[in-house]
């Protein structure tokens, strides 16, 4: 799953531009999937038969698109001005290298040497920052990008032993995690929704679930693991190591009780829970479509993922895929 | 001179990190009769010329980084600053830590839901860490190892190239560059060393102890300044794309100044002006007083983003201050004394 994850971190797909990812994905799974379309909202919905019919159906849901920058103008010197797509810190930005498709930049801002003392440690707000990709003026400039082109931080994975470093594991994670399952022999008949615009208020998911018509559905997602040297044990929200990352609650979410002990206890696979009700993903669309849909997430535990580089741990994957995958059989069983 | 600055900044000078100084030296045996290297890690360079007289033209080799101050359990580290850091940079920026072996690492950075509400400034190095990844970490890494920014230079549009230590590869590149222009118009009249000295980051300290034994009757530094950027104050930059920029300052040598002048004149080639009330900040001001006094000039390449792993630079003014450096050397500005 690893070689996946890789392959699918290292395609830029900035929210509403998911286009390259879903292609790449599309490419891994359309020989293994009875039925797959993309719909108005760029989502692409997949069916997949198993070897029994489902007695519930069950939809699981990834996100394609990831946070990112947008151009928003070009200056008559030819530097470019950008909104942030999604959540991003401020204290990210200066001094990291972007992709605007081929093209590179830099997340330029004024020398620390020639501001006032107070200044020299204020973050800077996207307003103060531009991105320069050595444009002689706008004219320029124009050649290369225009506004509403998008820019992702020029970072890719790095392997780090134990664990591994890349950008977008959010959620690119979930992708490899469903790719994989539409590889593999699966019990049950199962829906999935590889989706767009998580990172712009879960919009994809919205119009996916109201589709797939799901009775129950799970959210596969990438965490904040905040397992930190010197963080409070009572702050850490999950660890690197310890599993998959099971919520009962978060910023966009109140999950089933009932599913989410039943995830946290299943046998033979680590899990954790989410120890903090904070954050938000797909989920909050997805329970909430028609009349209401049994819904849980389960993620894998990730250092900054508001950021360029996560990190995440070898050992977490395989916990990560088994907890997706029989909790989607026990749903669709009607087990759980 | 695009691949060679490109050589020059995929690799690393800090402390005893030393790998710069292996390019250099495999260049400069190209043009020049001896070639050394000195216990700070200085290289200088002997053009031998027709006199025994003796012009230094000089660069510092060394880079801005940091240094690891204490490895902490889980694999996280703590490090000080070499040099100027800008520590704006710093979170969620990668690194290589210079231990064992080469380890990885990235900046930690606030997660959203620890932050105070109004998160107004970077907590910077006595708060932020390095995250290796790898528990283990003591075994590879210890206190001392040297932190480098983990980025490969790369090309931007229209001959702009963006990466780590262009402060002061620039300056090296352009030294070469003079070499092998000079190389090519037989021996010179005088001797021309060429001096590439460490430790200026950290007070101009290889000059310090590189030039004094180097004897030379005049000098001139080559380092970079500021280049005007957005919300940079332009009345203190330069401009990317006109050329070398020419120290004038109390602390320089108004003979060499006016020589260097009159060779960029002479020769067509495009410079523009930096004038300060006082020091430089770069190694002229200590090499002007080596010894009984060295006459000491200044050429200064215009960057953007000094101090970070994105320093930014346009190759024509390396190339154009190369070529002030040879019509120089090669004494076309000696009209302006005489």
């Amino acid at each position: 799953m690893l070689d996946l994850i890789q392959k699918y971190v290292e395609i830029p797909g900035v929210s509403g531009d998911e286009g390259a990812v879903r292609d790449a994905i599309l490419a891994e799974i359309q020989s293994f999937a009875d039925e797959y379309h993309v719909d108005a909202s760029g989502n692409l919905i997949v069916f997949k038969k198993g070897r029994q019919c489902a007695k519930a159906r069950v939809m699981l849901d990834a996100h394609m698109d990831e946070i990112g920058l947008i151009v928003t103008s070009v200056t008559e010197d030819g530097y470019l001005r950008f909104a942030k797509v999604g959540g991003i810190d401020n204290q990210v930005l200066f001094g990291k290298r972007v992709k605007i498709g081929d093209v590179s930049g830099v997340i330029g801002g004024c020398p620390v040497h020639l501001l006032e003392k107070s200044d020299a440690d204020r973050i800077m707000k996207t307003d103060d920052l531009f991105i320069d990709i050595g444009a002689k003026d706008r004219e320029d400039a124009l050649q290369y990008v225009a506004p509403g082109d998008c820019a992702v931080f020029d970072t890719g994975f790095v392997d780090m032993g134990d664990r591994f470093a890349a950008r977008a594991l959010d959620d690119r994670a979930g992708c490899a995690v469903l790719t994989k399952m539409i590889q593999s022999k699966l019990d049950y008949d199962l829906y999935f929704s590889f989706s767009t615009g998580e990172e712009v208020g879960c919009r994809g998911a919205k119009t996916a679930a109201f589709s797939i018509d799901p009775q129950a559905a799970i959210v596969v997602e990438g965490t904040t693991a905040c397992d930190l040297s010197g963080v409070p044990d009572d702050k850490t929200v999950c660890r690197l190591g310890k599993g998959a990352v099971i919520s009962f609650m978060d910023g966009g979410t109140v999950y089933d009780k009932t599913l989410y002990r039943n995830i946290l206890h299943l046998d033979g696979v680590r899990t954790q829970p989410k120890s903090a009700a904070t954050g938000g993903n797909d989920a909050a669309s997805i329970h909430q479509s028609r009349n209401g849909v049994k819904t849980a997430a389960i993620s894998l535990p990730c250092r900054y993922i508001h950021s360029g580089w996560a990190i995440a741990q070898k050992t977490d994957l395989a916990d990560y895929y088994q907890a997706v995958y029989m909790t989607a059989m026990r749903l669709a069983s009607g087990e759980f | 001179m695009k691949e060679l600055l490109f050589s020059l900044c995929s690799t690393d000078f800090i402390g005893s990190v030393r790998q710069t100084a292996d390019v250099i030296c495999e260049q400069m045996q190209a043009f020049c009769q001896t070639v050394t290297t000195d216990e700070t890690g200085s290289v200088t360079a002997v053009m031998q010329g027709k006199t025994e007289q003796k012009i230094l033209l000089q660069a510092h080799i060394d880079q801005i980084g940091m240094v690891v101050t204490h490895v902490l359990e889980g694999g996280f580290v703590r490090a000080a600053k070499v040099g100027g850091v800008d520590i704006r940079v710093l979170p969620s920026c990668m690194v290589v830590i210079h231990g064992k072996q080469k380890v990885h690492g990235i900046f930690t950075s606030t997660p959203p839901h620890l932050a105070k509400e109004e998160e107004n400034t970077f907590s910077g190095l006595d708060t932020i860490l390095i995250d290796t990844g790898r528990p283990d970490a003591g075994a590879l890494i210890s206190p001392g190892d040297f932190i480098t920014f983990a980025v490969e230079p790369t090309q931007l549009q229209n001959g702009f190239v963006t990466g780590k230590a262009v402060d002061n590869r620039a300056g090296c590149a352009a030294l070469i560059g003079a070499a092998r222009l000079l190389s090519k118009m037989g021996t010179p009249q005088k001797t021309i060393v060429f001096c590439f000295s460490s430790g200026e980051e950290l007070g101009n300290r290889g000059a310090k102890t590189s030039v004094f034994s180097i004897d030379a009757d005049e000098a001139v530094a080559v380092d970079v300044s500021f280049a005007v950027s957005p919300g940079a104050p332009a009345q203190h930059c330069g401009v990317c794309g006109k050329g070398a920029m020419l120290g004038i300052s109390p602390v320089l040598s108004r003979s060499v100044t006016n020589r260097l002048r009159a060779a960029a004149k002479a020769e067509n080639l495009p410079f523009q002006t930096e004038v300060m009330g006082g020091r430089t900040s770069t190694d002229a001001d200590v090499i002007a007083i080596t010894k009984s006094g060295i006459p000491c000039g200044l050429l200064s390449i215009p960057i953007r983003y000094m101090h970070t792993p994105i320093e930014t630079v346009l190759v024509s003014d390396i190339e154009n201050t190369a070529a002030i450096l040879c019509a120089f050397a090669a004494g076309k500005g000696d009209a302006a004394n005489a």
